[in-house]
């Protein structure tokens, strides 16, 4: 009897100890910080590899990585212009396992082009950080006939090049072309931006509305005319933001004011809609102290080929989201428009 | 300028960069093996480790890495009938039935001398070429690049076997499969039924891995054949006959270079043009075009030499302007960025140094990794003779990890299958496979630049300088046996009479 008794409250002891040690009551919550140690991480690429969007992800992968214990790991879903990866982090379950980062531009670009595959609303992710605040400029050849914003409102049958006709260059075109009132149609199907700067330098095409390249400028390639802004990008002070050579209508400023805000090249870093408030407070937490962080900062540097001036944080990230998303509907029906008169 | 090059000698030979060199040729030789992943996905793995890496030492890793990737690239065609790469396609047309003919090592002997040499010579042109990029590049408007793009395809006809008819259905069907997905000249979805798996069109590794060495397996199974070649040489000399055979085709080897060279200086004309262009004109010069597709040396030696040609060439665009010219390119071109060294007209000025490491780095990492590949060549070969019951797995595990590297969607594994089925039926049915692969990878490259062409400068693009060239030589081209077997004839009469 004494026997069966020890032996009784010897399992009941182990299993109180195994209780207490090693599987902690289901409901009772878990400080983030413990939550990702051990884990695995899945954050999503929706750009090729190479791309800046990708160097700058897979440099937070290895930050990651180092500030929560999770192994991180880098899935690459490309397809449909990254629109496979964007679904897949909206569907995703929103535990804080699964992450993405991608380039801003092709969320908005998409919407406004209503893109039947793009199954997400950009207002609804879990931003967790922006960096970099690629203004977007025009520019022509610089061995062109038309240098100055007065030359290409006078000229006729201009060309803009871009590469896919529902994307953020058709849209940066058609912004150019409302804004400045130009004689021109935008021609789409180049091979990337290197062969629509390769295609205005042979003078195939008057110009295009991109982000600065530097490595282009320097080439000789192409010249900035102006800034597709309110205000000169530090980066490049001696071209004048398009406020600065024509007088604008307040629905252009409102178009001007999207391409530097929602529209601007930024690399986003996003989980999927409703992330845990604990669990995004806390990668926004970690994602603030890596922008304090001299040694992240010049790694995202050195991928950019350039000092990146902007650090957003995920909170204001969110409103812009926001704001752009109850303001839609009518740079929609602008665009739509511009759509619309292009394709005629 | 000596002292630059006595600087670029002294880094290239420090024990260090030697070591990194080896170790990147070795990864390099494997993955070019593999099927379906290319020296891009390696170079992709490796881009975070080289931030803390001196310049010299990160960028002679990845250079080394990707010249050799092009040298045992096309091992795999001729052994397995299975690109190693997506632009070795070109080289399986007569190295697989060499193979076949118990002359694998003859045929690796030639392609990885081919290849080797082909990767070298253009590194010594490089520095007189830089003048001459830019004007190259911009003689090339988007009616040039459809003509070149036109020149390629023109050599369906060289392709397509034994019934004519047959080869240019096979090519049309090709043609077919490039039009699916989102156009970006249009902004039309073709056939991509509202997905985003074919958003972006067919992949091409799968389409390869499928129609060629999944087909040519299936094929071989239900004839009850136990291995790809009975007898496999598996002697060096027959190694050596193959890289003989490189010096006896000179001059198509001198050419093949040059054209790989040119169209890698390009940016956007792709990679296949240069490969197919170079195999086409092999035919059509040949004095028995007739045997090309059964196994003979210079349907080896005319792709590989462009192959890696085409990457010297365009490396020399990336370092020299700034313009990758292929997606590996832009890969580059962000390495350079992230050890501190910007592309273009200032990097030869501001770097030279570290510009001639780099090109002498090819030179050298071509030879070594040549070297490997033509001593590995002997056991190698023995693969072809393996019995199809160990090989069969085998393969199918390499062509499916191939597929899912390149592209990671389980849908291509079906894609695989689909097109290994309607490879053994165009096989069976002796429809030409490789018709169909340049119709596909040329097709929408055609189709793009004609309607850019027509809409920037009309329907009369054709007529200007270069493109009319291009159009001469394309018909001097595909007349030239016809025009050969005339002037002989001609001749002989003459001399009778």
């Amino acid at each position: 009897m004494t026997k069966k008794l020890a032996i009784i409250t010897g399992v009941l002891l182990l299993a109180v100890i195994i209780v207490a040690t090693g599987c902690p009551p289901k409901n009772e919550p878990v400080a983030p910080a413990e939550f990702y140690k051990g884990k695995s991480i899945e954050l999503v690429s929706t750009a090729s590899p190479g791309i800046l969007t990708d160097l700058i992800l897979r440099i937070m992968a290895s930050h990651l990585s180092g500030d929560t214990g999770a192994s991180v790991v880098v899935t690459t879903m490309t397809a449909a212009s990254g629109m496979e990866g964007m679904n897949y982090l909206y569907k995703a379950e929103p535990d804080g396992l699964t992450l993405g980062v991608t380039s801003s531009i092709k969320f908005l670009a998409n919407k406004v082009f209503d893109e039947p595959v793009a199954e997400y609303e950009f207002e609804e992710f879990s931003y967790i950080m922006s960096i970099g605040r690629r203004l977007t400029h025009f520019f022509v050849s610089p061995e062109g006939a038309y240098q100055t914003v007065a030359e290409l409102q006078a000229a006729k049958d201009l060309i803009l090049g871009a590469t896919s006709p529902s994307g953020y260059f058709t849209l940066a075109n058609l912004t150019v072309i409302k804004i400045l009132g130009l004689d021109a149609q935008v021609i789409t199907g180049f091979d990337g931006v290197s062969a629509v700067a390769l295609a205005v330098k042979r003078g195939e095409i008057t110009g295009y509305t991109v982000e600065v390249s530097h490595a282009r400028i320097e080439a000789g390639l192409i010249k900035p005319i102006f800034a597709l802004a309110t205000e000169r990008d530090p980066l490049m002070p001696d071209v004048p933001a398009i406020t600065e050579l024509v007088s604008l209508s307040s629905e252009d400023l409102a178009l001007i004011r999207l391409w530097e805000t929602a529209l601007v090249n930024s690399t986003l870093f996003a989980g999927p809609p409703g992330l845990p408030e604990d669990r995004l407070a806390f990668l926004r937490d970690l994602a603030n102290q890596w922008t304090q962080d001299e040694g992240f900062r010049k790694e995202i540097d050195a991928v950019a080929g350039e000092e990146v001036q902007t650090y957003t944080t995920g909170e204001e990230v969110n409103s812009t989201m926001l704001e752009t998303a109850a303001g839609l509907d009518n740079f929609q029906a602008i665009f739509a428009d511009l759509i619309a008169k292009h394709r005629a | 300028m000596l002292e630059a090059y006595g600087i670029a000698i002294a880094t290239l030979f420090q024990p260090l960069n030697l070591l990194v060199m080896l170790v990147a040729i070795l990864i390099g030789l494997i993955v070019g093996i593999i099927p379906g992943i290319g020296g891009g996905t390696m170079v992709v793995i490796l881009l975070p480790f080289i931030f803390r890496m001196p310049p010299e030492v990160a960028l002679i890793l990845l250079v080394s890495l990707h010249a050799v990737v092009f040298t045992s690239g096309g091992i795999t065609s001729i052994l397995l009938n299975m690109p190693g790469e997506s632009f070795s396609a070109a080289t399986l047309l007569d190295g697989f039935p060499m193979t076949k003919k118990g002359e694998g090592g003859r045929a690796i002997g030639a392609a990885v001398t081919s290849s080797m040499a082909g990767g070298i010579v253009p590194v010594f042109l490089a520095l007189a070429m830089v003048p001459l990029v830019m004007p190259i590049i911009m003689a090339f408007g988007q009616p040039e690049m459809a003509m070149l793009v036109l020149l390629g395809i023109s050599f369906m006809a060289a392709l397509t076997g034994g019934s004519v008819i047959k080869g240019l259905i096979s090519g049309a069907a090709g043609v077919l499969l490039s039009l699916v997905g989102y156009h970006f000249v249009t902004g039309v979805h073709r056939f991509s039924f509202g997905t985003t798996f074919l958003y972006d069109g067919i992949e091409l590794i799968p389409l390869l891995l499928g129609l060629f060495g999944i087909a040519e397996i299936f094929h071989l199974v239900m004839r009850g054949e136990t291995a790809i070649a009975q007898k496999a040489v598996v002697k060096l000399s027959g190694v050596a006959e193959g890289m003989k055979d490189v010096w006896r085709h000179k001059w198509l080897w001198f050419r093949s270079t040059i054209i790989g060279y040119i169209v890698g200086i390009i940016p956007g004309v792709g990679a296949g043009v240069a490969t197919w262009v170079s195999y086409g004109q092999a035919k059509q010069t040949s004095k028995h075009p007739e045997k090309f597709g059964t196994g003979v040396v210079e349907g080896v030696i005319a792709p590989e030499a462009a192959d890696n040609a085409k990457e010297a060439g365009s490396l020399l665009t990336t370092m020299a302007l700034g313009i990758p010219g292929s997606a590996i390119m832009a890969l580059f071109m962000a390495a350079f960025l992230m050890v501190g060294v910007e592309p273009g007209p200032g990097m030869l000025a501001e770097h030279l140094p570290l510009a001639l490491t780099l090109l002498l780095g090819i030179a050298l990492a071509n030879i070594i990794g040549g070297i490997i590949c033509l001593f590995a060549a002997p056991q190698l070969v023995r693969v072809a003779s393996a019995h199809l019951d160990f090989l069969f797995p085998v393969i199918l595990i390499a062509a499916l990890i191939g597929v899912y590297v390149a592209t990671p969607s389980p849908l291509n594994f079906v894609m695989i299958l689909v097109f290994g089925i309607f490879g053994l039926v165009m096989r069976r049915h002796g429809y030409s496979r490789p018709a169909l692969i340049l119709g596909f990878v040329l097709g929408g490259l055609l189709e793009n630049y004609s309607l850019l062409s027509i809409k920037i400068y009309g329907p009369f693009f054709l007529f200007r300088p270069i493109s009319l060239t291009l159009l001469v030589i394309m018909i001097l081209l595909l007349l030239y046996p016809q025009l050969k077997r005339g002037i002989s004839g001609l001749r002989g009469r003459l001399s009778g009479t």
